[in-house]
């Protein structure tokens, strides 16, 4: 059996009876200013989503890319601009997808996989638990 | 982000108070496991205290921006610009500026609907 370490566990968060993979990540305005966003684990996303009330974070763009939903026949239009962003002590210039997705004020928007890339992760839904590795 | 060794709280309720408006303690579980002795637990505060008082906060900034430092609300305001200038005024580092919306968030996905 393959055996994987962590040295890092981000513990689910609590909120509406159940249990959610909210991680919060740093982001890197173009002057220099950390904000905090909470964002939602999500290995269905391919980049970072965040909602377009936060566009003031991130450079001004006029791209915009068509993004497949789930339950959606269509897709939907973001706006695609790109971010700095630190995770877990790693800074990463990732791809960023503003886009008008309906979301409780507990998390700003979706980490997607381009970030994951460079983590590893063990999910445990059952003990709320998301276990980090920096070097996967 | 913070990060403490969670070898010490390997079984049993870890409690932390902020002291955010009128808002109590939070508990959450940590669960008995031994790897926890060798991991390293990521605080997230300002999440915690959102998730542990997301309802009296919809109820009383609906419609607003919040600033949230050191497990509390700083300070609201209609636009994200006025938190800006006061968390950069103030010195806060990594503030939190999360929008409240109005009325039940929504949140569709393939598997589950669930209006919270």
């Amino acid at each position: 059996m393959p055996l994987k370490s962590f040295e890092r566990i981000i513990l689910f968060t609590h909120a509406f009876g159940r249990s959610y993979p909210i991680v919060e990540v740093t982001f890197i305005k173009p002057n220099g200013q950390r904000r905090v966003l909470p964002l939602l684990f999500d290995t269905g996303a391919s980049s970072i989503i965040i909602r377009p009330k936060y566009h003031y974070l991130f450079p001004r763009s006029t791209a915009t890319e068509e993004v497949g939903t789930v339950g959606r026949s269509k897709g939907v239009n973001a706006k695609a601009t790109t971010g700095k962003v630190e995770f877990l002590g790693k800074t990463i210039d990732c791809n960023v997808l503003l886009m008008p997705i309906k979301m409780p004020p507990l998390w700003a928007g979706l980490l997607g996989r381009e970030v994951m890339e460079l983590f590893g992760f063990g999910y445990w839904q059952s003990s709320g638990e998301l276990f980090v590795t920096v070097t996967p | 982000m913070e990060t403490i060794d969670a070898s010490f709280t390997y079984v049993g309720t870890w409690s932390f108070q902020f002291g955010g408006e009128g808002i109590g303690p939070i508990e959450r579980q940590i669960p008995s496991n031994p790897q926890l002795n060798a991991a390293r637990v990521v605080m997230q505060p300002n999440t915690a205290f959102l998730a542990a008082n997301v309802k009296e906060i919809s109820a009383k900034y609906a419609g607003k921006w919040i600033l949230v430092a050191g497990g509390k609300i700083v300070a609201s305001a209609n636009s994200p610009a006025k938190l800006e200038k006061q968390a950069a005024k103030s010195g806060i580092e990594d503030p939190l500026i999360a929008e409240i919306g109005k009325g039940p968030a929504v949140w569709n996905t393939a598997y589950a609907s669930q209006v919270i």
